[in-house]
């Protein structure tokens, strides 16, 4: 049995505007101690779908419509608040996009690393920080003895994610949801960042879920990876299929489009179009507005994942019915 | 020259070091740098302690008349002069103060009870409550507030005689209640109309700060709402809450001035600085010493709360932080 196990989660913002579809109806699985990649452009809906399972998303105007998310014999979008909390935090974590904003100014780091420990009882004042102190010695910052002392502000980008690193994996969880931690950092503390997190992935057998729209970042660290558009899952496999045998169109041209790809001097790949407007929703696929292998089928028929290979899906009716060659 | 050495005398020691900054501390640097403020702060603590301890060592009291020596100009033995009454000025100032300052502190406190709860509240629960919450601020900014003080006073003031009188005769109390009663009403009064900006600013904050990314990470950590609020919102939120209340201060000591000005205040023969300038203003052709001196001593303690307000909010506000 999977670890966390997704099923049909759908997410909808009812807003003045109409109804958006951020979420609409995503599948999958996450097993114990693996590493999945969720890549899309800007909302896709992967955040969302991370934020659904932790009941973090606003309601109003936010609302999961349907779908189970079981995480060890729990179904985290059915159960009670105080069920969640004694899950949030302590068995899944997660690891926010701006290391700036997402820690308390006026708190000192090691009062904001010990809370998590304390409030899920797992530990007395004094062991929390001797604990705290070894976690942030763990993720890298130097002189941590002193340094636990200080308040973020004294704190640069690239230490402030560190901390947070070392907040959401001090409780040892069995899920962390990395939710683009690298996005605000520059190049080569991002490098360094994802080292982290693979290095106490290791140590502590942590599932990782990693959001990112960056594909250089999911290639070198995913086992899996779910390629998200307007809101749906696309194309689902494993990261060689994902970056070596990419069938759905959408995907091709995510990989196309990577820069490094591409022939110096040549005027780079974008894919046409704007993405999706996802309080519109349409009948059949969402990127068949900016596919150029689109048909009158693709427009009226809604795709739904269908296996082509091993563990490796896609939601492309034309590949699905192998007219579509790579 | 030797490297080490300087390396030495550059690094902080390690006391510093373990120590960390906090946001307070940086913020009293910063006001600390400010001497506006500081001079500020330093006569308005002075002027307190004066108030308030200075009236012990006089040997007139603020309401000891001596006909004789009415409308005597300042001199050895009235340092501040007489009053039409033959009052002691000095004596009568500070007492004065001691009022000034007790009803600006209790409104301001009725006001950040009342603005900061309502507030929070308001902003946290979002949705309809808050739109219901902020549209009876609204109704409530909307009435002529000084129609409403005096309107207050003018009703509560028969409330007070009534009182006295039921406490005297149904209790066989000797009181009198109705000489300090006008003082109670003034606290609630002013506190009660001064609450609306308090929570409509602690509102912006708490929403601002409902959307932050730490708040959001204090939940994902698993963090019950009571301990965001207490133990995440309420630090941050102070601030400003800081900052507006020492801007409070010298609005609501104006307000007890006009009020006593108008004769809807403090009642005679206590005393404060708003009813010793009406007394001053109307004895101020031959004795100018009974408007002057109340007059001056009230606008430096309003300038010097405005500057410590002024010197806070340039402290507090992180954006202004020049390190």
């Amino acid at each position: 049995m999977p670890l966390l196990d997704v099923n049909d989660l759908t997410t909808y913002f009812h807003t003045r505007n109409g109804v958006v579809r951020a979420v609409d109806g995503v599948s999958f699985q996450v097993e114990k101690g693996e590493t999945l990649g969720i890549v899309g452009e800007s909302g896709s809906g992967k955040s969302v779908t991370c934020m659904s399972m932790l009941g973090l998303i606003p309601q109003p105007p936010g609302r999961i419509e349907r779908g189970t998310a079981n995480f060890d014999g729990t179904d985290l979008l059915h159960c009670s608040q105080k069920e969640l909390q004694t899950i949030r935090g302590r068995r899944i974590a997660m690891i926010f996009q701006d290391p700036m904003t997402s820690l308390n100014p006026y708190l000192r780091i090691e009062d904001q690393l010990i809370e998590p420990l304390l409030i899920h009882g797992l530990a007395d004042k004094k062991s929390a920080r001797q604990q705290a102190l070894a976690m942030l010695d763990a993720v890298g910052i130097q002189d941590a003895a002193s340094r636990i002392r200080g308040y973020p502000h004294e704190f640069s980008g690239g230490m402030r994610q560190r901390v947070m690193i070392a907040m959401a994996l001090i409780t040892k969880p069995d899920v962390l949801i990395a939710d683009e931690p690298t996005t605000a950092l520059d190049v080569t503390v991002q490098a360094q960042i994802l080292e982290l997190i693979k290095k106490e992935q290791q140590e502590l057998g942590t599932a990782v879920i990693l959001i990112t729209h960056d594909l250089g970042v999911v290639s070198g660290f995913c086992d899996r990876i779910n390629v998200m558009y307007g809101g749906k899952i696309v194309e689902s496999g494993s990261t060689s299929d994902i970056f070596y045998n990419p069938q759905h169109p959408y995907n091709r041209a995510l990989q196309n489009s990577i820069p490094a790809m591409q022939a110096k001097g040549k005027e780079l790949y974008t894919i046409p179009g704007m993405p999706p407007d996802m309080s519109r929703p349409s009948a059949g696929c969402s990127f068949a507005p900016r596919c150029e292998h689109a048909t009158d089928l693709c427009t009226s028929e809604p795709p739904e994942l269908q296996d082509i290979g091993q563990a490796h899906t896609t939601a492309c009716l034309r590949v699905q019915r192998e007219n579509l060659k790579p | 020259m030797d490297n080490a050495s300087v390396n030495a005398d550059t690094l902080p020691s390690p006391d510093q070091l373990e120590k960390g900054q906090s946001l307070w501390l940086d913020a009293w640097h910063r006001l600390y740098k400010n001497k506006m403020a500081l001079a500020g702060a330093m006569f308005i603590g002075s002027m307190v302690l004066l108030c308030f301890i200075g009236p012990f060592f006089l040997e007139k009291s603020y309401s000891d008349q001596d006909l004789s020596q009415a409308l005597k100009a300042p001199s050895a033995e009235y340092w501040l002069g007489t009053d039409h009454l033959g009052r002691d000025q000095f004596s009568r100032i500070l007492f004065g103060g001691r009022i000034s300052f007790l009803v600006a502190l209790a409104a301001t406190i009725v006001s950040l009870f009342i603005g900061v709860l309502y507030g929070t509240v308001s902003g946290y629960l979002g949705g309809k409550i808050d739109v219901l919450m902020m549209r009876i601020i609204d109704t409530l900014y909307a009435l002529p507030f000084t129609i409403f003080v005096i309107l207050l006073m003018v009703f509560a003031k028969d409330l007070g005689d009534s009182v006295e009188t039921w406490l005297r005769e149904g209790l066989g109390w000797d009181t009198d209640i109705a000489l300090q009663w006008n003082l109670f009403l003034l606290f609630g009064a002013i506190g009660v109309v001064e609450w609306l900006t308090m929570a409509r600013i602690v509102r912006g904050q708490v929403l601002n700060l409902r959307r932050q990314e730490f708040i959001e990470a204090c939940q994902s950590l698993g963090l019950s709402t009571r301990r965001i609020i207490v133990r995440h919102m309420i630090p941050n939120v102070l601030g400003p809450v800081i900052v507006y209340t020492t801007l409070t201060i010298p609005a609501i000591m104006l307000l007890e001035a006009f009020l006593s000005f108008l004769g809807l205040g403090v009642q005679p023969p206590m005393s404060s600085w708003g009813l010793l300038i009406k007394d001053g203003a109307e004895q101020m052709e031959e004795s100018s010493w009974m408007l002057l001196y109340p007059g001056v001593i009230f606008a430096l303690t309003l300038f010097s709360l405005n500057f410590l307000g002024d010197g806070l909010r340039d402290a507090l506000d992180p954006k202004t932080s020049k390190d």
